[in-house]
């Protein structure tokens, strides 16, 4: 395992280190040289002179000082030196059984015990309060004693356990690794709200493939997560959602079939407790969990990559995702993004197909998602494949379509040419499907009409309303004459025919000028392209009075 | 006939007077009853009995109704049996058939085929070794028999008396005993062969000679003499053939011996005496005039309307074919499109100079043939030479291969004459001037592109107006160009394309960018539905427009490009009136930004602005409220494309936009009139110059008047617009499936396929099948009738020859029966005597 490899790099490294004795003590007075390190290690573990250990753990806060402030290579070596003797140190002990109080020692030797626990207790401490800590650069410190913890919960689950066939996960050990790392300094919050924190990064290598982690992790946090709301700040809020959902974004190894549960990897590398392998005990943990984290104050980056993953990792694990409504809601309901709400569309039609749950006014919240921005997001195609669904029953109202398709085809007169291209097939594909609608497009009656106004009300938020459906689309006609002259041949189905059955939206939804301009390159020259013939005195204005093609401009 | 087979038999038989009562008195004489004398007779009665009875042997064709017909005067029973046999025995197939047997019959035997006569061939039971063997010792035997001493033929007929029989291989004879014959093939000299023939002439004349009388000659004799005679003569055909060829060999060997003897003799030399000085004169004359240009009516000049008539239809055209292309109707090739556009601008000179005359040559050409009239000394020898004179001018300009030497070689030159110098290169480089100057003319034109842009890009603090009028003229010479070079042109372009579609995802567009928009609206149909340069260029146009609107927080600079973009692009549509939504919503984003105190527009009326109220809240470029600015009258504000990069923040700057903006939302609205959602297009600005006008009233008058021109066409456009009626369509017919009728259908026709050579093809496999049933019915019965025939032949002659016998015996028992009695006479007599 890692741990011995490092153990072997130590023996190699230290032979070379001990040459270089002088320099290392010059430069760090209070530190040890390896080789005090070394035999005072040894000391502990061939003749029990436990009282080493003291001094050794008062390196760590020499070394504390030492890199909080500059980079300092050497001290660096010292403490991964002195990390891993102290491992070596506590291994030992561990497997000696000298950290367990048993009844038939003497009060003497429970008292060794004991002072043996407290110091033992105090090293892991030491090593969550550094990984916890923000040092000037990223250590490779750290690195180490988060592995020496997680391999102490490894060798803690073995012999610290009460019986021989007792199944024990050293539950405090975790609990505190799990909350040193994620109220962690190191890293930064990204841009799409996860966090980059090493330390973070590395634990993720381990968590992803042991069910015995992830399962803790989850079952430990509860509480301390309501603590945490009460007592910190929205900055470190953000901060620990941040590692949190850095955590938790990757997929679980959690299934609903308890056998191949219990075949999971674990990290402790035997069999958990029984609670560990439970449904309900996982799911309402988990529930609580992210109920507890969602109700964080999040940035608008963080609502989005929670709503992105929510309705596909995060639902399926809940004991009650109807109890996850209340978030969605709100999600729905932000107003000063776009986006958000189109996110926790994906994850609402998650819960009313599969959860059965009742959203009142759903259209009218819907249409009033359809906003000029729609057309620019990145999230638009995924909008616009969930409004196909919800607009495909066809026991919807004409009236609440016709408001859909009148409003999309208002956004179309003032959107870029990759809005327009989705509109477009995709209101062909509302009138084809809602016939009833045709009338917009070819309405005999009205057009007699002499005093016709066009009853269309464009603010109003209720779809059913809007009187849309003896309106025109004038908009789409409009667009007959397109800059583009695909797009223009596209809009001009709307003076034809009805023959094709339905346009692929898919087709349809991620244009951009980009892509619009790479279709164009491919082309080849033909024929001559066409010049103007007009002829122009000046490109640009003059002082004469002669033709100018940019009028009002000069170089 | 009635009763049991048994009664019948007998009766047959009483009747024909076999049995019971012999002697009774026939009444009628015809019925043949066997005579006593004769057996046969009784025999041949019997078979007809039996015959009779034996019904299996009996041929009866049953028919379906009882007919009786009249056949060789009697009436006879269809289908009964002496209707068939006398059907059978009469109908002409039968007669044909019998003659065609006789015939057959008589001539077998006699005429065609082949009998092979060689001995043993038919013979299974010898080997080819005993076959042979057995035909040589015949051989021998035939030649070694001893002629009858009184037989008058003479030695020489000897071959003949083998009885025809001598062994041959492959038609030639095998003897053994001649053996100069024998060897006369290896040899194939016609010398021993002459000695076999005889002649005959002289045999006879010897005979002659003997004094013996010339014997009639027989038939065999003679044929024998003419083939004998006729292959001494193709024999002495072929010896004299051979020679000939033998000859001719010889010939051909000695050739080069006598062709080289030839070859060493001296040919009297022909003196060409050396032209004189006239003559050669007179020759480069002659050869001059043949170069001389055929008098030709000159084109006759144009008068003034003439000319105008002729110009008008020229735009005519290219009006109709604008407007072709607008609606995208046109997709050919438009190879005349071209020439159109400029006669004039290297006028006549083309096809002059193809043919080597410089008719209209400029001053400035003139000067320079005569400042370097040596160099013209070099190029006419050249020009001589070919008998043509080439007006190879001095090239004093040299072509740059890439924009840092034309920089280059622009440093030297004035601005005021870099135009004539481009123009010197170009006209210097004309492709049909000399090879390799059309591909060194494309690289120049793509140079040449890049240095516009080049130019346009430098900062304008020197001298702005000549530079742009630099730059004016050099595209004014692009433009000439583009016609003849314009894939070159075109690929330049699209090279240019990318490089600004990388700069703006980078947001870091430059000056000549925009310039460059310019450029391509001045160069190129910008109307086209489709146009490989215009296409992409708007779409580059719309992406930086879309930047603005959509990007977080916009600066001024941004803005002011935007608005010169949007200028242009309303510019490219003015033909064609495209719409461009990009162009719409950019505007109102930039007019919102700018206007001061944008937050102030009533919340009820936003609903129609296409951004929503975050825009307004967050704009930070609004110009302030307290700003004055002199007042404005000019609909329009000219402003400088390098002042939009300078990221100038100042107030000014900003109202100026402003003014640019409210000028672009008069200009869109006139181009877009046509438009039927016009109203949702102009109503977010009339909420925006609402807001503007408690502002700017004083400042800005044109602001009130292009209100009332908005809300003017809005409240038209309200009443007049009616819903749209899109989907008058023919209606379509429903695919119908009515029977189809034969007109002359005819029930009695076998097939009615509608494919008629599949018809045909069944009518002549119909045919063919017919035709075989046939041939093999025939074929069987001539089989049938044949066998019969021999059958009956066979009979006959077997009867023959029991009568032959019957009647030999007859007569030895009657001549012995005679004898007997005799003798028996003869015996009473002797015993009478005795």
């Amino acid at each position: 395992m890692a741990p011995k490899r490092k153990l072997d790099n130590g023996k190699s490294s230290s032979s070379k280190a001990q040459k270089k004795n002088g320099s290392n003590t010059e430069s760090s007075s209070a530190l040890l040289s390896t080789d005090e390190m070394q035999n005072l290690v040894d000391e502990i573990i061939q003749s029990s002179k436990y009282n080493n250990l003291v001094p050794l753990l008062g390196q760590y806060e020499v070394i504390k000082t030492e890199i909080a402030s500059k980079k300092n290579d050497k001290v660096e070596t010292a403490g991964r030196r002195l990390s891993l003797s102290l491992f070596k140190a506590f291994q030992h002990l561990l497997k000696e059984g000298h950290l367990v109080a048993k009844k038939s020692y003497d009060d003497n030797r429970k008292l060794v015990v004991k002072w043996l626990i407290n110091k033992y207790d105090s090293f892991k401490d030491i090593a969550c309060d550094f990984i916890q800590t923000r040092f000037k650069y990223e250590t490779s410190l750290q690195l180490d004693l988060l592995e020496i913890v997680l391999n102490l919960i490894r060798l803690e689950s073995q012999y610290l356990k009460s019986g021989s066939n007792d199944l024990f996960f050293p539950n405090i050990t975790y609990k505190k690794l799990c909350e040193a790392l994620l109220l962690s300094k190191s890293g930064e919050v990204l841009s799409d709200g996860s966090s980059d924190s090493f330390l973070v990064l590395e634990f993720i290598e381990k968590f992803a493939a042991n069910w015995d982690l992830q399962f803790y992790f989850i079952n430990n946090l509860n509480e301390v997560l309501e603590n945490w709301k009460k007592t910190k700040t929205d900055e470190e809020l953000r901060s620990i959602f941040s590692k949190f959902f850095t955590i938790m974004k990757g997929p679980l190894l959690f299934t609903q079939e308890v056998d191949e549960l219990e075949k999971q990897q674990t990290w402790i590398q035997r069999k958990l407790p029984s609670i560990a392998y439970k449904q309900s005990q996982f799911k309402t943990q988990y529930q609580k969990a992210f109920l507890q984290i969602l109700s964080y104050p999040l940035s608008v980056p963080q609502y989005k990559s929670i709503l992105l993953i929510l309705h596909k990792r995060i639902i399926p694990n809940m004991a009650q995702p109807q109890s996850i409504m209340d978030f969605l809601t709100d999600c729905y309901n932000i107003s000063d993004d776009p986006v958000i709400p189109i996110l926790a569309l994906n994850s609402l039609y998650e819960l009313m197909r599969k959860y059965n749950l009742e959203y009142p006014d759903f259209y009218t919240k819907l249409y009033s998602l359809l906003t000029p921005e729609l057309l620019y997001t990145r999230y638009r195609s995924r909008f616009f494949r969930l409004c196909d669904l919800f607009l495909t029953s066809t026991h919807l109202s004409a009236n609440l379509v016709a408001s859909f398709i009148k409003k999309l085809a208002r956004l179309s007169i003032g959107s870029s040419a990759s809005g327009v291209v989705i509109t477009i097939p995709f209101i062909y594909n509302l009138l084809k499907r809602h016939p009833t609608c045709m009338i917009m497009l070819h309405n005999t009656e009205a057009s007699k009409d002499e005093d016709y106004v066009d009853p269309y009300n464009n603010d109003e938020v209720d779809p059913l309303k809007t009187d849309a459906i003896h309106s025109s689309l004038w908009e789409m006609e409009t667009l007959m004459s397109h800059y583009h002259p695909n797009i223009a041949t596209l809009a001009k189905i709307f003076g034809e025919p009805f023959r094709k059955h339905s346009y692929n939206m898919e087709d349809f939804l991620d244009w951009s000028y980009l892509t619009l301009l790479d279709s164009e390159k491919n082309r080849r020259y033909k024929t001559m392209a066409a010049l103007e013939y007009e002829e122009f005195d000046h490109l640009f204005e003059a002082k004469d009075e002669k033709k100018v093609y940019a009028e009002g401009w000069t170089l | 006939m009635a009763g049991s087979q048994l009664k019948q038999l007998k009766e047959a038989l009483k009747s024909k007077g076999l049995i019971g009562q012999t002697n009774i008195k026939k009444k009628n004489k015809k019925s043949k009853t066997p005579s006593e004398t004769r057996r046969n007779d009784k025999q041949e009665v019997i078979g007809e009995i039996r015959d009779q009875f034996n019904q299996f042997d009996h041929r009866i064709n049953r028919t379906k109704h009882d007919v009786t017909i009249i056949q060789g005067g009697k009436f006879v029973k269809l289908g009964s049996k002496q209707h068939n046999d006398a059907t059978r025995s009469h109908s002409t197939a039968q007669k044909t058939m019998k003659m065609q047997y006789d015939l057959e019959k008589s001539s077998k035997g006699r005429a065609g085929g082949m009998v092979d006569r060689r001995f043993g061939e038919n013979n299974k039971h010898l080997t080819a070794e005993e076959k042979m063997l057995e035909r040589f010792t015949r051989e021998r035997q035939a030649s070694s028999k001893k002629r009858s001493v009184f037989s008058i033929e003479s030695d020489n007929e000897d071959d003949d008396d083998l009885g025809g029989f001598t062994l041959t291989h492959s038609g030639k004879a095998l003897t053994l005993d001649d053996e100069d014959e024998m060897g006369l093939p290896e040899d194939g000299l016609g010398s021993s062969i002459t000695v076999r023939y005889v002649d005959e002439d002289q045999l006879e004349a010897e005979r002659e000679q003997e004094g013996q009388p010339a014997r009639k000659k027989t038939k065999k004799e003679v044929m024998k003499e003419v083939i004998a005679k006729s292959k001494f003569y193709k024999n002495q055909r072929q010896q004299e053939f051979k020679k000939a060829q033998d000859d001719i060999m010889d010939l051909d060997d000695d050739f080069g011996d006598v062709m080289q003897e030839l070859g060493t003799v001296q040919q009297p030399r022909v003196v060409i005496k050396p032209k004189t000085a006239e003559e050669l004169e007179y020759d480069s004359k002659v050869r001059e005039l043949t170069y001389d240009r055929r008098s030709v009516p000159a084109d006759r000049t144009k008068t003034e309307e003439e000319v105008k008539k002729a110009y008008d239809e020229k735009m005519k055209k290219l009006e109709t074919d604008r407007l072709r292309r607008m609606n995208g109707l046109d997709v050919d090739d438009r190879a005349a499109e071209g020439d159109d556009l400029d006669d004039e601008f290297w006028a006549g000179s083309d096809e002059d100079e193809q043919d080597g005359f410089a008719l209209k040559d400029s001053e400035e050409d003139r000067e320079d043939e005569g400042s370097s009239e040596e160099d013209e000394e070099e190029t006419a020898t050249t020009g001589t030479r070919f008998g043509r004179t080439l007006a190879v001018k001095k090239q004093v300009v040299s072509i740059p291969s890439t924009h840092d030497d034309f920089v280059n070689s622009l440093k030297e030159i004035e601005e005021e004459r870099q135009p004539a110098y481009v123009k010197k290169i170009v006209e210097t480089y004309k492709p049909n001037l000399a090879e390799g100057n059309k591909e060194r003319m494309n690289v120049f034109v793509g140079v040449l592109f890049e240095h516009v842009l080049y130019l346009s890009n430098q900062e304008t603090s020197t001298a702005g107006s000549s530079s742009s009028t630099l730059l004016e003229q050099l595209m004014e010479i692009i433009k000439k160009l583009s016609e003849s070079y314009n894939q070159v042109l075109v690929e330049n372009i699209r090279l240019e394309i990318n490089e600004i579609q990388e700069r703006i995802v980078n947001d870091s567009i430059v000056k000549r960018d925009l310039v460059f928009f310019v450029f391509i609206g001045y160069l190129f149909s910008t109307s086209d539905h489709y146009h490989l340069i215009v296409t992409p260029t708007v779409i580059l146009m719309n992406q930086i427009l879309t930047t603005v609107v959509y990007s977080k927080d916009t600066s001024v600079s941004q803005i002011g490009r935007g608005l010169f973009v949007a200028d242009i692009m309303l510019n490219y549509q003015r033909f064609s009136h495209r719409y461009v939504p990009e162009v719409v919503n950019f505007l109102q984003k930039a007019m919102l930004l700018l206007v001061p105190e944008a937050t102030k527009i009533p919340q009820e009326s936003r609903g129609s602005l296409f951004s929503t109220s975050n825009i307004i809240n967050s704009s930070k470029i609004s110009i302030s409220k307290s700003e004055k600015f002199s007042a404005y009258n000019d609909s329009n504000v000219t402003l400088s494309i390098s002042q939009l990069f300078e990221d100038d923040e100042s107030a000014q700057f900003k109202f100026n936009l402003l003014v640019k903006s409210l000028y672009l939302v008069d200009k869109l609205a006139s181009l877009w009139k046509e438009k039927s959602a016009l109203i949702e297009i102009i109503e977010p600005f009339i909420v925006i110059l609402k807001h503007m006008v408690k502002y700017y009233a004083t400042t800005l008058p044109q602001i009130a008047t292009i209100l009332n021109k908005l809300v003017k066409i809005k409240t038209n456009l309200v009443k007049e617009r009616k819903p749209l009626t899109l989907q008058h369509h023919r209606s379509l017919a429903i695919a119908t499936f009515a029977p189809k009728f034969e007109e002359n259908f005819n029930p009695d026709k076998k097939s009615y396929d509608i494919n008629r050579e599949r018809q045909e093809l069944n009518k002549v496999k119909n045919e063919l099948k017919k035709e075989r049933k046939a041939a093999l019915k025939d074929i069987r019965q001539e089989t049938r009738f044949v066998a019969g025939q021999q059958i009956a032949e066979k009979k006959q002659m077997y009867d023959a020859y029991h009568k032959k016998m019957a009647h030999i015996v007859n007569t030895i028992s009657t001549v012995e029966g005679a004898e007997k009695n005799e003798y028996e006479r003869e015996k009473k007599q002797r015993k009478n005597k005795k």
